[in-house]
């Protein structure tokens, strides 16, 4: 009989847990009325805004908004700011460089009454897409701009549409609006400045080993052969992150559309591939060009031994994003900041030497929160001088700001007035995922199987193709092989 | 009265519940939605099109040989290394159990972890192991950056890792031998090889065959220890199918990344059910 109540009672107990474990309630269907504030799941939570579930057990209380008073009321001209008191939730990523915002952050909590709750995910973005999903996304999102909005983020369904907001609209530049909007409809502002995908120098190194910035090609393996037999290191390969190796195919690609013009609108249509258009290939063979230029250990060194190479001269150039230099600033300091210079990655000809740049990371707004007034309210802010003063004043511009009429009043890096120089020859093309919605996911692992001489170009370029193709089927893009 | 010794069928609804609904349903829920393009919310029926693109995939055969490769080298690894240890820490030695607890703690440390370690030991300039080949005049590799040898590096961390959980099982094999063997051989002029080998390694045919089998499909799956220390890379070079399949999760490929499972699923039902039937086969002769 004891063995009886023990097992009815061990059986009870199991049913219990089962029912506890798997039977979460979640407020409404998926994807509606997400809560935000609660769940922390496997993410670090830093400054924790007044979410009180860390009371032992499972969260599955529904949050109660202890803090977030429904605001209804339209924000006030640039300037003066309405104050209500609210407290917004934000995922970020760990590779994004906070600074800024947090300045900004700061301000809005003393202006505005809002208080951002952030949260860093160590995952990869796909986090962004299963919390879309299961309908449990932040109030914001700091994200890509470009091709994975359309492609990945399903904006239509999870973000706030900025179209009918003059005081956002106003502000954005055009250029960026494309890299934002989906469909005709602009969905987020940007969350720091623009940036170029190009060679990064130290110009000690260059001055030491009597080099000059090349403008071709041919030029740039001369550098490098010269600075290799004076003993430096003439290239930084950082591809124990693997994205880090896109940047130079990515970045070629001023060369290549100056070669193939329609290349972004044909690859869109599917008329052509990267396979049959030699410029794509030879944006690929590069990699076989320079691969005996890299540090010892380019297959496993990282994003933040690259600043480090790059900072101390240990490699003379690195083929990287601008976003680069605040590291530098922010690890060494502007002593050594006004070493670094930069320039496009070279083409053929050097009358036509170029610069490709990309649109910054983007703000959205969950347009499913409970809280959308203040989400926008927030958003206003963060696009106005006052927001921008901030903002650049702990973090200072790695590339054009992307807000109409404002000028910052920093100092800039030279290394972004050296990019200055391109843009106002006019001599830029954005990068190409923001001219073609199809891109595919294994750029970074293509790139370093070509540089590792695992590849030709040609292979590269054919598995570039099917990639895409993948991504399109999956994807669910209407675009044929 | 031979009715009363079994137990109503009851006691096993609880586990029967958890088994259905976490097991089986997803199971067959999967196997749906390997037929679709789906983004989480709305699935599109496509046929046999995942499957298709899934298997003309150019990286798949690949993927297939480093899996097949990693499952092989880590299996035959962990027994023959595992049975060696075992046996001498069955043997007569006095810090047996503190042996016994220091083998077994790397099982206990998570695997990505343990891939975060090593990566961070293996680094070709920085990493604690080529400094060390250093002190002796040999120049280290880079041992997870050179394609031809980071699957071995990753293999060797594994080994590492799940050494401890074979060791375990054949100390508690060897430790059910009955002593009397030990003893007759003994008495017979047997030495320590021929015990070895005629006693404890016929005689521990169970604890081995459960080795093999467990440390083959946990080859087969293998992914953390992949994806912490290489991340499928240098390029491709060290992708097995765990990784292949997550990293079409990650791109958003949801029905695809279901039907590689799906897949990986039949892939190891096809390997590990012979492997037991043959191995079972050899214990009852």
């Amino acid at each position: 009989m004891k063995k009886k109540v023990l097992a009815l009672f061990l059986s009870a107990a199991m049913a219990a847990g089962l029912i506890a474990g798997c039977g979460t309630p979640k407020e409404g269907t998926s994807g509606a009325a997400a809560d935000g504030a609660g769940s922390g799941d496997d993410a670090t939570t830093v400054d924790d805004g007044g979410s009180g579930d860390d009371a032992a057990g499972a969260d599955s209380e529904a949050p109660g908004d202890a803090d977030g008073a429904d605001a209804a009321a339209d924000s006030g001209a640039d300037g003066e700011w309405e104050y209500k008191e609210a407290t917004l939730t934000l995922l970020t990523f760990p590779d994004i460089n906070m600074d800024g915002f947090n300045a900004v952050a700061a301000l809005a909590e003393e202006k505005l009454g809002i208080t951002i709750d952030i949260e860093v995910v160590a995952a990869g973005e796909d986090i962004l897409t299963t919390r879309q999903a299961s309908g449990d996304l932040n109030d914001l999102c700091i994200a890509n701009s470009g091709a994975t909005l359309g492609t990945q983020m399903d904006p239509e369904n999870n973000f706030i549409a900025l179209n009918d907001n003059a005081v956002i609209m106003d502000r954005l530049d055009d250029t960026f609006k494309d890299a934002v909007s989906f469909n005709g409809t602009v969905y987020g502002v940007p969350q720091t400045s623009g940036m170029a995908g190009c060679v990064m120098y130290n110009k000690k190194v260059f001055a030491d080993a009597g080099v000059e910035v090349p403008h071709t090609w041919d030029e740039f393996i001369e550098v490098c052969d010269t600075l290799q037999a004076a003993g430096v290191t003439p290239l930084i390969g950082t591809f124990g992150d693997a994205w880090t190796s896109q940047v130079l195919f990515l970045g070629d690609y001023y060369n290549l559309k100056s070669a193939e013009p329609e290349f972004a609108a044909n690859f869109e249509a599917g008329t052509q591939k990267y396979a049959d258009t030699e410029a794509a290939i030879r944006s690929f063979s590069k990699f076989a060009d320079v691969q005996k230029y890299y540090n010892e250990d380019y297959l496993s060194a990282t994003f933040s031994d690259g600043v480090d190479y790059l900072a101390e001269g240990e490699g003379a150039m690195w083929i990287m994003l601008t976003e680069v230099i605040p590291e530098i600033d922010a690890l060494y300091g502007e002593e050594y900041t006004s070493q670094i210079g930069a320039f496009g990655v070279p083409g053929e000809s050097a009358d036509n030497h170029g610069l490709t740049v990309w649109e910054p990371n983007a703000l959205y707004g969950n347009k499913n929160s409970d809280k959308v007034d203040d989400i926008i309210r927030f958003m206003e802010f963060y696009v106005s001088d006052e927001a921008l003063d901030a903002f650049n004043a702990v973090q200072t511009p790695h590339g054009p700001v992307c807000i109409k009429g404002y000028e910052t009043s920093v100092e800039l890096y030279p290394a972004v007035q050296d990019m200055q120089a391109y843009i106002d020859d006019g001599k830029t093309s954005v990068a190409l995922e923001f001219e073609c919605s199809v891109i595919g996911a294994n750029c970074d692992a293509i790139c370093v199987e070509c540089a590792t001489g695992q590849t030709t170009a040609q292979q590269a370029a054919e598995k570039l193709d099917d990639d895409c193709y993948k991504a399109a089927v999956q994807l669910g893009l209407e675009w044929e092989k | 009265m031979k009715k009363n010794k079994i137990y109503p069928l009851y006691f096993a609804l609880p586990a029967l519940l958890v088994f259905i609904i976490l097991f089986l349903v997803p199971n067959f829920i999967s196997f749906y939605y390997s037929f679709t393009i789906w983004d989480l919310k709305n699935a599109t029926w496509c046929g046999f099109d995942n499957y298709k693109m899934f298997l003309s995939d150019a990286g798949l055969a690949l993927s297939m040989k480093n899996t097949l490769i990693y499952a092989v080298a880590t299996c035959s690894l962990k027994v023959i290394l595992g049975f060696l240890i075992a046996v001498f820490l069955t043997s007569a030695i006095k810090t047996k159990d503190l042996l016994r607890s220091i083998v077994f703690f790397a099982t206990l440390v998570s695997a990505v972890a343990v891939g975060i370690m090593f990566k961070a030991m293996l680094h070709p300039t920085k990493g604690i192991v080529n400094q060390f080949l250093g002190l002796f005049g040999f120049s280290g590799a880079d041992w997870l950056g050179n394609t031809k040898l980071a699957l071995g590096s990753v293999i060797f961390a594994d080994v590492w890792r799940g050494l401890g959980i074979a060791v375990v099982i054949f100390v508690a094999g060897i430790q059910s031998i009955d002593r009397s063997c030990f003893e007759s051989a003994v008495m017979d002029g047997a030495t320590g090889f021929h015990i070895v080998r005629h006693i404890i390694l016929p005689l521990s045919r169970a604890s081995r065959n459960s080795v093999i089998i467990l440390s083959f499909i946990s080859g087969i799956r293998s992914f953390e220890l992949i994806w912490s220390m290489t991340k499928g890379g240098p390029g491709f070079a060290t992708d097995v199918l765990g990784s292949v399949v997550y990293k079409q999760y990650s791109a958003g490929y949801y029905g695809l990344s279901t039907t590689g499972n799906v897949i990986m699923l039949i892939f190891i039902m096809f390997l590990a059910f012979p492997l037991q039937k043959i191995l079972e086969k050899k214990e009852e002769a």
